[in-house]
């Protein structure tokens, strides 16, 4: 019977670190087949998609990749990481592949490695255009369409791959895959499925052990007190059914705890969307094995045509923030008003020189939940303004007139005639440079996921 | 009953992005029949007035049986790292449900 072990060591490259004592100790215990690992995710915002930058801390990320260095691809296992550098796309393969190489070299290890780029040219999704609208594409989860102008305005778009490209370049020899952006449970799934078993299990098991010992509960207190604390989650697959547990014995993969992952970011719990099909897992099975131990069976794939999700961003302009605090109990009162007004000198005094936009986050007023807040009465609060302006000049000198307006601002009642706010940072005025939004994030069908994904080998030595 | 104490009922109560554009709330119950009153309680109509969305906004549900868990989801009124946007993972717009779970679990409906 074809087995295959698959470690996932962390839920994403560079997050808090993998706890290496138990990696290692896993690695010489399971003899896996592969290392599968997520390295990012749309969850953080646009920025990182538009920019190429990581969201994680370089000194993270160097020390997970030497991890996997030292005790993976020292011993001839394969590793695969998905969604590289944050956001998949070519500069952040490319920084990932950069890295890895020198430390790779550091450790005189050599090996074959393939980076899959994922980036996807305007005109690939223009080709499908009628009437302004592109064909067949759907977004997530409402299924709005997709305006030919939402994908001219992007600056970068990427691809979800499934686990076509990521097995191609284990077929070609790679000992170490560095793909672009990927759905997280492809990564873990492709080797499986190189090695024969069942698409629709392979990518359930991806499903739920994506996140790392996010699927796995506490039996004892472990990891608030670790500095690197991110746990192996190992994942053994046979051809119908997945037994999952953690690398240490305090944590537990219960079948509440799998369950519970399977609900985790997602609209739908009976079926998950993959770019080869559809994993509809209403009847799986959830069996504890032992006290670490869970065995999932009876999920099922349904294959469907091939369909990728692309993921787009467009840059709307250039942000500068400022911070203060508000105490006195006449301007906490009548500060939305005072806002409002200042928002409209500020159009009326440097609207001509481009556009530029305000928004007033009043924490302490409905600054997280908007609309939404139900509770009144605060006694102090504290604003982040966000100016987005089309240049990074005019952002910073908006903000910094808004700052001395508000500053000294003659509302009525006031008694506070040497300024009114408590401004928190020196230099006051930050800038942040482009601001991205999502322009695309809908589904289309893709006949051959060959049209997107291109691989390039690099031999490290 | 406080608001703490009802609470104790709730295993889990969350928030999270399902993409940029949808929030997902997931309730975990610790008992059968809390669980069958906020499955049957919990309508569309009523998530959508906690939030001040247009009920249309409000997106299917969903049931884990053998966890005692009920999803919900919504479509977010600002996507996810958008200007103006205040939580770019989603992860602490629980407030407005926890506030109508509470009223459930009380039998005030």
């Amino acid at each position: 019977m074809t087995s295959v072990t698959v470690i996932t060591p962390t839920g994403c490259i560079g997050n808090r670190g993998i706890d290496a004592d138990v990696f290692r100790q896993v690695i010489e215990s399971e003899q896996p087949d592969v290392i599968a690992v997520d390295a990012g995710s749309a969850d953080c915002g646009p920025w990182y998609l538009g920019s190429g930058r990581a969201h994680s801390p370089r000194r993270n990320i160097e020390w997970d990749i030497s991890v996997l260095l030292d005790h993976a691809v020292s011993r001839g296992i394969p590793v695969i990481i998905g969604s590289a550098g944050g956001s998949g796309t070519r500069a952040h393969v490319d920084a990932t592949v950069e890295t890895i190489s020198r430390l790779a070299r550091q450790r005189n290890l050599k090996f074959r490695m393939a980076a899959i780029y994922a980036d996807v040219d305007p005109d690939y999704i223009l080709a499908k255009q009628q009437g302004g609208q592109i064909a067949g594409a759907s977004r997530s989860p409402d299924g709005a369409g997709l305006l030919a102008a939402d994908v001219r305005t992007s600056d970068t778009i990427v691809g979800l791959m499934g686990v076509g490209p990521m097995i191609d370049a284990l077929d070609a020899g790679a000992a170490v895959v560095v793909a672009g952006r990927a759905v997280d449970a492809a990564v873990i799934a492709s080797r499986p499925v190189q090695l024969g078993l069942d698409i629709g299990l392979s990518y359930h098991m991806g499903d739920i052990m994506e996140c790392a010992e996010s699927c796995a509960e506490e039996i004892a207190p472990t990891l608030r007190s670790r500095g690197r604390n991110r746990i192996p989650i190992i994942g053994r697959i046979t051809e119908n059914a997945f037994e999952l547990r953690p690398g240490l014995d305090t944590l537990a993969c219960s079948p509440e705890s799998c369950l519970m992952h399977s609900a985790y970011e997602r609209t739908d719990l009976s079926t998950i969307k993959v770019p080869e099909g559809l994993v509809d897992r209403s009847k799986a099975r959830y069996e504890r094995v032992d006290a670490n131990t869970t065995r999932v069976s009876g999920s099922r794939f349904v294959p469907e045509p091939h369909s990728i999700l692309f993921e787009g961003v467009r840059k709307i302009g250039y942000r500068s923030v400022f911070a203060f605090g508000v105490r006195t109990p006449g301007i906490i009162a009548q500060l939305p008003e005072i806002l409002r007004e200042v928002d409209a000198i500020e159009q009326g005094l440097f609207g001509s020189e481009g556009s530029f936009r305000i928004h007033w986050h009043q924490y302490g007023r409905q600054a997280v939940l908007g609309p939404a807040e139900f509770a009144s009465g605060a006694y102090e609060v504290g604003v982040l303004a966000d100016v987005v302006a089309d240049t990074q000049d005019l952002a910073h000198d908006v903000a910094y007139d808004l700052l001395t307006r508000i500053g000294f601002w003659r509302y009525p009642g006031r008694y506070t005639t040497a300024g009114n706010i408590a401004v928190t940072l020196s230099p006051a005025v930050l800038d942040g440079g482009p601001v991205y939004e999502f322009s695309i994030y809908h589904s289309m069908p893709v006949a051959d996921y060959r049209e997107i994904f291109r691989t390039e080998i690099v031999e490290v030595q | 009953m406080s608001a703490g104490a009802v609470m104790d009922r709730v295993r889990v109560l969350r928030s999270k992005n399902a993409g940029p554009y949808a929030l997902t709330f997931d309730i975990v119950l610790r008992d059968q029949a809390d669980f069958e009153r906020i499955a049957a309680g919990l309508k569309a109509e009523k998530v959508a007035s906690a939030y001040r969305i247009p009920v249309e906004n409000v997106l299917g549900t969903g049931r884990i049986d053998e966890l005692s868990a009920f999803k919900i989801s919504i479509m977010r009124r600002v996507p996810a790292g958008h200007v103006g946007d205040s939580d770019c993972y989603g992860m602490n717009q629980e407030q407005p449900l926890t506030r109508l779970v509470i009223r459930l679990l009380e039998g005030d409906t």
